[in-house]
């Protein structure tokens, strides 16, 4: 508790006030705005933060991440298509309630609805991470290096579409973290005798053309849908008593499946959405409404995917592990701001740690106001063709780009890991689990290494560890998993699934 | 027997980066599994990589991923706009680069009108301006020789 009441004296420093609200505001603008992603606008603000205090960084970049799980619902409900994937089943009820002219009561309750989940994520947080950092402090390289590969492995199996093509991604992307010095050794590695390479790829430029450039390419000329301006009243948002009635139980089961789902590698916010809506339809008492604007249809989901955003931070920060691509982009933030995050970032940095927690309250709150009695902006930004907002996106990249290094060749290379991941899009590939792999690479290669040294070259004995052991066998069933599933594809005449969009 | 091309090339490039990693790996001391060489982890990594490109090509002769569309306008007209920001702030500074490329990105959208486009351009200029230089301090030459 000492140290909650500490997280919030950090928190309330102005400075980290202020770029809580910058991180929240932008969180709910991307969220609002359909083409024009989380992961986008994270790696847009990364090289903004390295002008910032690492916790203020984080405090932001954290702020843009649950701040878009508000927004996002609010073109679900008005326009039928998704601010982000993760609000793609609120659509199912959401915009039925607004034909039905009940819009402002379905923006009040998803408003509700992800601050309680958030809320329930965020006490979950605060007791379970002490727990999971006893666990994690007895875990040596050999666990270390099977935890890292069961999260990359789950991180692609499960949530993309074709799960063998996400793993190729992952390794693509380890590949490419391979590139530079290594660390071992001094030897540089794939850099071709070029000075720029020696430290390896930017990962800022990465992710902006992976994410930022290659998105805008896809949806640029494409997204049309936009809405002819309506205003929601305040009195029109009030919910009746039947409407909380319903709504309160769907709210709790979407917090507890949210908070479960966010915690656990490789399942985010986007399937705890899901799967809050497939529970709903069998315990719900009102689940023959549902998909007919039914309360409990935006509720549970809303409030799920707010909790699996905010428990999405306790593997990240107790054991380093991200469970998403956005989370590996914050983790990553934090490593080039030379922290890493691990069971000791709680005693090494109890500031940063509990003024996150504390930030995360005093966002969560400010979120509530923006999107209550500010709703009408966020209503009125619908109107604004996507034709205004993308050369703003391009720009804000090139300039954050430039600023990183003032060279030509930074500049060349965003554009070109854009047009790889259009490419890859268009083939079926996913970019996420590539940063992801990225990442994580050469943490993995560190711990093999270590592991295999304490373990005088014998692999056999990383196998006979409990807990490592088992990981790896989980990581097996995984392996072999993809490969039945596309096996099975391969047979002639199975559709090649769409791939899912990632977080 | 290709059914999809889009498939095959992709699974084929995958398997000759793959491959292309492994050999260069193997120019770097291996070690042994007990001290690891710099080469030891990137060679373990082409060869997997190279070995899911080759079940991926597998699935090229009974998949088929359906028409792609590629959208040409926005891929011209963004990439136009980025190169141009690059070679512009340069020599003439952030905010004709800036106002350039607004004005090439717009564009990108077919329905796109000049005017305003080009009043646009002004106004997000000015924003740049303002956020970048003004508030967030970075040290840009707004325009070389003038600011």
């Amino acid at each position: 508790m000492d140290m909650l009441i500490q997280g919030f004296s950090v928190a309330f420093s102005p400075d980290n006030l202020f770029y809580c609200l910058v991180g929240v505001f932008l969180g709910t603008l991307v969220g609002v705005l359909p083409g024009v992603g989380t992961l986008a606008s994270i790696s847009l603000l990364l090289p903004m933060t390295f002008y910032l205090d690492p916790t203020t960084a984080l405090i932001m970049l954290a702020g843009v991440y649950y701040g878009s799980e508000y927004g996002g619902s609010t073109a679900s409900i008005l326009l039928n298509l998704p601010g982000s994937p993760s609000n793609a089943v609120t659509c199912l009820d959401g915009y039925p309630m607004a034909q039905q002219g009940r819009a402002g009561v379905a923006l009040f309750m998803t408003s509700i609805a992800s601050f309680v989940g958030g809320s329930i994520g965020i006490l979950l947080m605060m007791g379970f991470s002490p727990l999971l950092v006893k666990i994690a402090f007895s875990f040596g390289p050999a666990e270390y290096f099977a935890l890292m590969v069961l999260g990359l492995l789950a991180a692609t199996a499960i949530a993309q579409g074709s799960p063998l093509k996400g793993i190729a991604m992952v390794v693509v992307g380890m590949l490419i973290g391979c590139v530079g010095m290594d660390i071992s050794s001094g030897i540089p590695r794939f850099t071709f005798g070029n000075m720029a390479l020696f430290e390896g790829v930017n990962m800022v430029i990465l992710a902006m053309g992976l994410f930022g450039v290659s998105e805008i390419f896809a949806s640029a000329n494409q997204l049309t849908a936009r809405l002819t301006a309506k205003d929601i009243t305040l009195r029109s948002m009030l919910p009746t008593r039947e409407d909380w009635r319903r709504s309160a139980p769907s709210i709790f089961r979407g917090s507890g499946i949210g908070s479960i789902i966010g915690a656990l590698p490789g399942t985010g916010a986007t399937i705890a959405a899901y799967l809050s809506y497939t529970v709903e339809k069998q315990v719900s008492k009102n689940r023959r409404q549902l998909g007919t604007g039914a309360i409990e249809g935006i509720s549970a989901p809303e409030a799920a995917n707010n909790a699996a955003v905010q428990t999405a931070f306790i593997p990240t920060l107790t054991m380093g592990i991200p469970g998403s691509a956005s989370m590996a982009l914050i983790l990553g933030a934090l490593m080039m701001h030379g922290i890493y995050a691990g069971p000791s970032t709680m005693t090494d940095h109890p500031d940063m740690f509990w003024g996150l927690i504390a930030s995360f309250w005093i966002g969560n709150v400010l979120l509530l106001l923006l999107n209550i009695p500010l709703v009408g902006i966020w209503v009125r930004l619908l109107a604004l063709p996507y034709r205004y907002i993308f050369p703003a996106v391009i720009i804000f990249i090139c300039v954050g780009v430039y600023s990183l290094t003032y060279s030509f060749t930074d500049v060349v290379l965003v554009l070109g890991f854009g047009l790889l991941g259009y490419g890859l899009k268009l083939a079926g590939y996913e970019p996420a689990p590539l940063l992801i792999g990225f990442i994580l690479g050469p943490l993995i290669e560190e711990y093999l290494r270590r592991a295999m040294l304490l373990a005088r070259g014998d692999f056999l004995t990383i196998l006979q560890r409990p807990i490592s052991g088992s990981m790896l066998l989980v990581c097996a069933l995984l392996l072999g998993w993809a490969l039945y599933v596309t096996w099975r594809r391969y047979r002639p005449g199975a559709p090649e699934p769409l791939p899912t969009p990632a977080e | 027997m290709i059914k999809d091309y889009r498939l095959f090339w992709s699974a084929l490039g995958l398997v000759a980066l793959g491959g292309t990693f492994a050999l260069l790996s193997l120019g770097y001391p291996l070690g042994t599994l007990h001290r690891m060489g710099p080469g030891f982890f990137p060679l373990v990594l082409g060869f997997i990589l190279a070995g899911l490109g080759l079940v991926i090509l597998l699935g090229a002769g009974t998949q088929t991923l359906g028409a792609a569309k590629v959208a040409w306008r926005p891929l011209g007209f963004i990439s136009a706009a980025i190169l141009a920001f690059g070679l512009l702030i340069g020599p003439f500074g952030l905010l004709p680069a800036t106002f350039v490329a607004a004005l090439l990105s717009a564009f990108a959208d077919a329905s796109s009108r000049p005017l305003p486009v080009v009043v646009y351009s002004a106004v997000l200029t000015a924003g740049v301006w303002a956020v970048f230089v003004l508030v967030l301090g970075i040290p840009f030459t707004a325009i070389r020789g003038v600011l």
